[in-house]
């Protein structure tokens, strides 16, 4: 009910201060007139979108409800992500944040088998000149901690994807762990 | 250590003086006297010398940006807010404009950022207002953004949006 009435004082209340600034006398109107003249929908979405760069979250929101034009502009994903890592730089270092993420998610531990068990293949090495490719997985890649000792002891090459693909699959399979009563009335 | 000065022609044919490091602010003059070389001033032809004058009087004070002095830092951010400070839309509009034609980022920034602030706290109304826009969308489709719109402050966090704008 409450949401109802929210909507209508949105729509309600913006004409009523106009039939107030009607009423406050004609000089004042042309004077806002004046300042209204100014053609802003000659930005374009170029500059449109380098103002609403600067806008925050709310802004934006407000931004996406003004006309088609705005609201595409208002959409890009470029927009949000910026608000979401200023986000996340303001409120102290990137690692807490992560840490606030991952820890009630299960934690770095999962998030590394995480990483592990869905990146275990590493991807592909550069081919080492000398080894043969048809050999077993395993007798290759102890042939390959032979040929290139080092690489067996850096773990294999995650990029950022991999790391935030797995951050995904921790929250996934944190809410699947959230519903174990549905999946017990099924059995 | 003499600088070198550069002349900056307005569309109205107005000349303005500045040294080569505040003009190279703006990498549209900076390539274009790189470009040209050009001997009687470097030709803005879409730019008025009303806007010009405001943007030498930036490029000129952004000259020497501060890199580590903090206290430098903070009087040239004093400084870009009173800037702005007594500048009506249609010369905040047109600045913009002049520092996107002339790729001066700090001033971009600055001049949407301004707007940006304008915005805030208004409602879609006002904004409309404010900017002079007309609504284009289908009441369908107008309830649909608004709905989304609603959705999305929803589980960004709590919003204090809708009581704002009811209590006038």
């Amino acid at each position: 009910m409450k949401r109802g009435v929210d909507d209508e004082d949105e729509s309600n209340v913006i004409p009523d201060e106009k039939l107030l600034k009607r009423r406050k006398g004609e000089v004042e109107e042309e004077e806002e007139e004046e300042e209204e003249e100014v053609a802003w929908s000659g930005l374009g979405p170029d500059l449109l979108y380098e103002v609403m760069k600067h806008a925050d979250a709310r802004t934006l929101g407000v931004a996406s409800c003004v006309n088609k034009q705005w609201n595409k502009t208002a959409q890009d994903e470029r927009l949000w992500e910026m608000i979401c890592t200023d986000h996340w730089v303001k409120s102290g270092s990137g690692i807490q944040q992560l840490r606030s993420v991952v820890l009630p998610l299960g934690g770095f531990r999962r998030l590394y088998s995480n990483l592990k068990t869905f990146f275990a293949s590493p991807p592909p090495p550069p081919p080492p000149p000398t080894t043969t490719s048809t050999s077993s997985s395993s007798s290759s890649s102890s042939a390959m901690a032979s040929v290139i000792p080092s690489r067996s002891k850096a773990p294999p090459r995650w990029g950022k994807d991999e790391f935030h693909l797995s951050l995904s699959l921790l929250s996934i399979r944190f809410y699947e762990s959230m519903r174990p009563n549905n999946n017990v009335k099924k059995q | 250590m003499s600088t070198k000065k550069i002349t900056l022609l307005s569309s109205d044919n107005e000349l303005f003086t500045v040294d080569e490091e505040a003009a190279n602010q703006s990498l549209t003059i900076k390539h274009l006297i790189e470009d040209t070389e050009p001997e009687n001033g470097v030709p803005l032809p879409q730019v008025h010398s009303k806007i010009l004058a405001k943007v030498t009087e930036y490029l000129i004070k952004h000259a020497n940006e501060p890199d580590n002095d903090a206290a430098a830092k903070e009087e040239l951010k004093n400084w870009d807010d009173k800037f702005l400070e007594k500048v009506n839309h249609e010369t905040l509009f047109d600045l913009i404009l002049a520092a996107n034609y002339l790729d001066i980022k700090g001033l971009l920034d600055l001049t949407c950022q301004t707007v940006a602030d304008l915005m805030n706290g208004m409602s879609v109304v006002e904004v409309r207002k404010l900017f002079n826009i007309v609504n284009d969308f289908t009441p369908e489709d107008e309830a649909e953004v608004r709905k989304r719109r609603k959705r999305g402050t929803k589980t960004i966090g709590p919003s204090n949006d809708q009581a704002n704008q009811s209590n006038h």
